[in-house]
């Protein structure tokens, strides 16, 4: 089969169909690594660039991405300058460690009913939205204009149900979704529409594809009649609404935890990718919903990704697309984000493999 | 049955059911009887918050009904608490815990204290974002059995290295666990810790264990 650009790819497996080689989705946070000189440092406690440099400079950004690009080849370039751009604008405090994704440490309301104070975040000047949106630009202007590549850029928006937890605490999350169900439904709303507009606003300056993870809604930590009633109605309308603005290729949703009780429902949520947990086995999922959605994932990061040999992350990449990659609909990633110390050696070799492993027609 | 296992028993269910008001009640009761207050927590709370554990093990129960429980239970443990005689109570061991520096997530930690506490051990909790030599400070002040530490982020996990290596010189003897999402047996092992808990039910069997091996 002829090789197919980027995006090319990237559309026949949405649309669950055979690429010429299982795409690869990009490394988030790990991107820091490319930043400068770190690329020499990978590990070591001194950068050349540390964190808050790199998401408070979208120029700094946007070049670690094209140089990862170029070096690793995957087919999405990731843009995520924190650890989410809604929470501190809609009033929680931040703390940025030198070497570490910014986190939220203040919450913004005590009680559920307060969403009614929540700002709506201004996404032409508030807190990082402004970074974030002049990354995109930059890497649309530098990738799909100039150099016409059509490699997929990216943007993120944290999902509803996780915007929620920030925005209110985890812990008094879990109590009002037992004690006050219709003021947290509500709560969690208002966050899909913060979530929607960012992602209209990231889309109009050149993002292809908007990822939003839900780690609150982790198969972990809620039931699964829980997430269908609390998480999955504010996710779906996020979801349609994300690709009624661009197309049917451009929302992707990566959920955390165990999610293995509750994969169809998920599938419900319309995206035009799944990414999973790696405690979900691939294998199953492809089973139960690859005919609906496009599946994403799963090598394990902590232990194959950041303290595992090369060996180890070849091993499992390929059976990740043994157990997903037959007939399409799959793209190769991680469990979740990247270790941001994960040594240079996996990363590399977790990139080749789509070359190695996963051209069509499938040898594994 | 006796009105003492009715008692028991009840404050155990309303443990598990997360009924709060319910849990107060039975505790002042279990008083009022004369039934012994450290009995009361040990077969009432801390049998129910058992119960709990196993249900969150066999994903029967998840974190917001959990949080719900542990707060029926601390709240029975309060009115409990100042009737324990101190001295009818063997000591059953100091443990020191915290979320890793750089690390703020603390609903894990949080229901493994409410569980430790209710199995009757002395818990310390330093909070989020605790540095190694802060753990170890806090190990010494309290004359710690184990220390524990959590982390959910694979950038903080690291640190945790620092803390065996500090309180191996520092506080020899002292024991430490940790747990966590990306944590794994595998970590626990290449840093030299003496406990990995891959939940919290086995957070309270590790520092069982830990505490008994200190001590022997």
């Amino acid at each position: 089969m002829d090789e197919m650009s980027h995006a090319e790819r990237i559309k026949k497996v949405i649309d669950l169909e055979e690429p010429d080689m299982v795409p690869s989705f990009g490394p988030c946070s790990w991107g820091a690594n490319m930043a400068w000189d770190n690329v020499n440092r990978v590990g070591k406690p001194e950068k050349d660039v540390y964190f808050p440099k790199f998401v408070h400079n979208p120029d700094i950004y946007a070049d670690a991405w094209v140089k990862a690009l170029d070096r690793f080849g995957f087919d999405f370039v990731h843009v995520l300058v924190g650890s989410n751009v809604l929470a501190l604008p809609m009033g929680c405090k931040e703390a940025e460690p030198p070497w570490g994704i910014p986190q939220v440490v203040g919450e913004a309301i005590e009680k559920v009913e307060d969403w009614k104070n929540l700002k709506f975040p201004n996404m032409d000047t508030d807190g990082k939205i402004p970074v974030q949106l002049s990354a995109i630009r930059l890497l649309d202007k530098e990738l799909h204009e100039r150099r016409g590549d059509d490699v997929f850029i990216t943007g993120t928006v944290i999902a509803p149900l996780t915007l929620a937890g920030f925005l209110l605490g985890v812990e008094p999350l879990m109590f009002a979704m037992i004690e006050k169900p219709d003021e947290t439904k509500e709560l969690v709303e208002f966050c899909a529409d913060a979530g929607i507009e960012c992602a209209k606003a990231q889309i109009d300056a050149g993002a292809d594809h908007i990822f939003t993870p839900d780690p609150t809604a982790s198969g972990d930590l809620i039931p699964a009649d829980f997430y269908e009633q609390l998480a999955f109605p504010a996710a779906k309308r996020q979801s349609e609404a994300i690709r009624k603005y661009k197309d049917k290729y451009s929302h992707h949703y990566h959920i955390c935890g165990n999610t293995a009780d509750r994969l169809e429902i998920l599938a419900g949520v319309g995206m035009s990718v799944l990414s999973l947990d790696n405690q979900v086995s691939l294998k199953e999922a492809k089973e139960r919903i690859g005919d609906k959605v496009c599946l994403c994932g799963n090598v394990n990061p902590a232990d194959t990704l950041f303290m595992g040999t090369p060996e180890k992350v070849e091993a499992e990449s390929k059976q990740c697309i043994a157990d997903a990659g037959p007939g399409g609909g799959f793209i190769l990633w991680s469990g979740c984000d990247f270790p941001l110390d994960c040594p240079l050696e996996n990363v590399e070799r977790f990139y080749e493999m789509p070359k190695k492993y996963g051209k069509y027609p499938l040898q594994v | 049955m006796s009105s003492r296992e009715e008692i028991l028993n009840g404050l155990a269910d309303a443990v598990v059911g997360g009924k709060q008001d319910l849990a107060v009640e039975l505790a002042n009761k279990a008083i009022e009887e004369g039934i012994d207050a450290y009995e009361a927590i040990m077969q009432g709370c801390a049998h129910g918050m058992s119960i709990v554990s196993d249900k969150y093990d066999k994903r029967e129960m998840f974190v917001p009904h959990i949080m719900m429980s542990a707060r029926a239970m601390n709240s029975a443990v309060e009115v409990l608490q100042p009737h324990v005689n101190v001295e009818s109570v063997e000591d059953p061991g100091h443990v020191v815990m915290g979320v890793a520096f750089g690390d703020i997530h603390d609903i894990g930690i949080n229901l493994v204290n409410s569980l430790l506490a209710a199995a009757g051990f002395n818990v310390h909790h330093l909070g989020r974002d605790v540095s190694p030599e802060q753990f170890i400070e806090a190990a010494k002040e309290n004359n710690a059995d184990v220390i524990g530490v959590s982390a959910l982020m694979t950038t903080s996990m690291l640190g945790m290295k620092d803390v065996v290596k500090m309180a191996k010189e520092d506080v020899p003897g002292v024991k430490i666990m940790i747990g966590g999402g990306p944590v794994s047996q595998h970590f626990c092992d290449e840093i030299g810790a003496d406990a990995y808990a891959e939940n919290a039910p086995e957070a309270i069997k590790a520092v069982k264990r830990l505490v008994a091996e200190r001590r022997a």
